[in-house]
């Protein structure tokens, strides 16, 4: 296109935009006559408008300062302790998690930030590090391992194993795993909670985007670390994030006692999406939905997917019974069926 | 770091106008800063009553830092147009570096990436980069508008100053150049 007629297109660009929407089709047929192309650069040109109305209202730099804010962390290029912060990797919700290098080891970490919420109080910062130091005993190839926690002036962060993978979550948005690989990482997963629940740690808040896939299987991260889940919990249960409502056992949402039982209906909930690529309790949109939908179970898996044995209908059946004591006891015996299911196949 | 003086700015914008690439080194820390401030603001981590302003970076970094006493611009239209050439090669510069940070930059494997709007913001901004060289190639005055407003920062009657041109003319060239900007971006789509 030469300068020239950009020059035009541009001149007609501004009378038609001037004029009313009824009137434009007829200056344009009067103003371009027989040049088709013109008449269409011009069209093709008006389509954007609308968006363009409130394109660009404010300078570059406040897009890059924004985005900064944000998606990359203002902590990028600090150091916290001998970590060196070098890119934000995700956002829980709850905390910023960083890629960073410990620069004693020269390796890679995940370094956790919390959120301003709980550095600012002092009991529930000593309840998180007390369960930090009890996390920091888990030592299992699928359970990610926390390495270190630390403090930095009013900063307090945790220190994982850096992970490369994909979530579990993100798997499932292109639908269900084939049957032999769900139970594969069933079986690890269980493996992985039976693990921890001997060491007295229960994890409570099982979900696939606590789950990572990676190479060799799955690890499972933000083991016990209960001020991690509801970092800006107010008084009212209701407000609770409703992405980890979908996972809650009964007795999380009516506020009993939980125990290592819960972890067991969690790990019910995350093999039926990963059996059959849909949610075992969707449209949680706030704790009293949840209820209600807990009160009804899922449809069976078989009914879903024909070609998944009945066996698997039972094992994860019951895993998700409403009273804890008509679930699995124990992981183990969910791990031991999980096994049989796997090796008899 | 050491705060850049007044005059050292003069000279390094200068500098960099005479084709001495290495001035840029010496501006960059000046707008990273300046980002980084506005970041945090963003995150609404400073006083609430600090309000927002949604002026160009220029007037922030360049025009309170320089020393219009002592150095004799031929005018304060050319510094403008100076100090919106620097902004865009300065932010291009470190979207580019972020984005090759998140994306498979060496040492800094991406992993848990749950993809953030950063991405859709620093890629448009490149998009725009690239796309306003084809536009300067077609029309270089409506592409000096985009320089100037949207890298620049400047007001519709900054860059008419800049430009000597009237403000309706800006205008015009603002309008026409965002609509064949988002079609060079997005593609052509149905009416």
């Amino acid at each position: 296109m030469s300068p020239d007629r950009m020059q035009r297109i541009e001149a007609l660009y501004a009378e038609t935009l001037a004029l009313p929407l009824g009137e434009r089709d007829a200056f344009l047929d009067g103003a371009c006559g027989g040049d088709i192309d013109l008449r269409h650069e011009i069209e093709s040109l008006l389509t954007y408008q609308p968006r363009a109305e409130t394109y660009m209202e404010q300078p570059a730099y406040h897009q890059v300062a924004q985005s900064l804010a944000d998606g990359t962390g203002v902590l990028v290029d600090r150091m916290l302790g001998r970590y060196q912060l070098l890119s934000l990797v995700g956002r829980g919700g709850t905390a910023e998690v960083y890629c960073a290098v410990d620069t004693r080891l020269n390796r890679l970490v995940a370094v956790k930030v919390l959120p301003a919420l709980i550095s600012g109080d002092r009991e529930r910062l000593e309840r998180f590090e007390h369960e930090a130091r009890a996390a920091a005993v888990l030592s299992h190839p699928h359970i990610c391992a926390l390495h270190d926690i630390g403090t930095e002036g009013e900063m307090h962060y945790l220190v994982f194993e850096y992970l490369v993978g994909e979530p579990l979550s993100d798997r499932l948005t292109r639908g269900a795993l084939p049957l032999e690989e769900a139970l594969i990482y069933a079986a690890q997963i269980a493996g992985a909670l039976a693990y921890a629940h001997e060491e007295g740690i229960i994890h409570l808040d099982l979900k696939p985007s606590n789950i990572m896939l990676m190479r060799n299987g799955v690890k499972l991260f933000d083991f016990g670390i209960a001020e991690l889940r509801y970092p800006d919990l107010p008084a009212s249960p209701s407000i609770r994030p409703c992405g980890t409502l979908g996972y809650m056992s009964p007795e999380q949402l009516e506020g009993h006692d939980t125990d290592s039982r819960t972890d067991i209906f969690a790990c019910g909930v995350v093999m039926y999406e990963m059996l059959t690529g849909q949610s075992a309790f969707p449209a949680r949109s706030s704790v009293e939905a949840a209820a209600l939908n807990l009160k009804h179970g899922p449809p069976p898996i078989s009914k879903l997917k024909p070609d998944i044995p009945p066996t698997m209908d039972l094992l994860v059946s019951r895993c998700l019974a409403r009273n804890p004591s008509e679930r699995w006891q124990t992981i183990s015996e969910l791990l031991f069926q999980l096994r049989a299911s796997v090796s008899g196949r | 770091m050491v705060d850049a003086l007044p005059q050292d700015i003069t000279r390094l914008l200068r500098l960099w106008n005479a084709g001495n690439a290495e001035a840029l080194e010496g501006l960059t820390p000046l707008v990273y800063r300046e980002l980084h401030r506005l970041a945090v603001r963003y995150m609404g981590r400073e006083r609430p009553n600090h309000t927002l302003q949604a002026t160009g970076l220029v007037n922030e970094v360049f025009v309170r830092l320089i020393d219009w006493q002592n150095v004799q611009w031929q005018n304060r239209s050319h510094f403008f147009g100076v100090s919106a050439q620097v902004m865009r090669r300065i932010l291009v510069d470190y979207a580019r570096s972020r984005l090759y940070a998140k994306r498979g930059g060496k040492a800094r494997p991406v992993s848990l990436d749950e993809v953030p709007p950063l991405d859709n913001n620093l890629t448009d901004l490149l998009a725009v980069d690239m796309a306003l060289s084809r536009l300067a190639a077609l029309d270089p005055r409506t592409a000096q508008v985009v320089e100037l407003r949207y890298f620049g920062g400047l007001s519709v009657e900054e860059t008419a100053e800049v430009l000597k041109v009237s403000s309706i003319t800006v205008i015009r060239n603002w309008n026409l150049a965002k609509v064949w900007l988002l079609r060079e971006l997005y593609g052509e789509q149905k009416a």
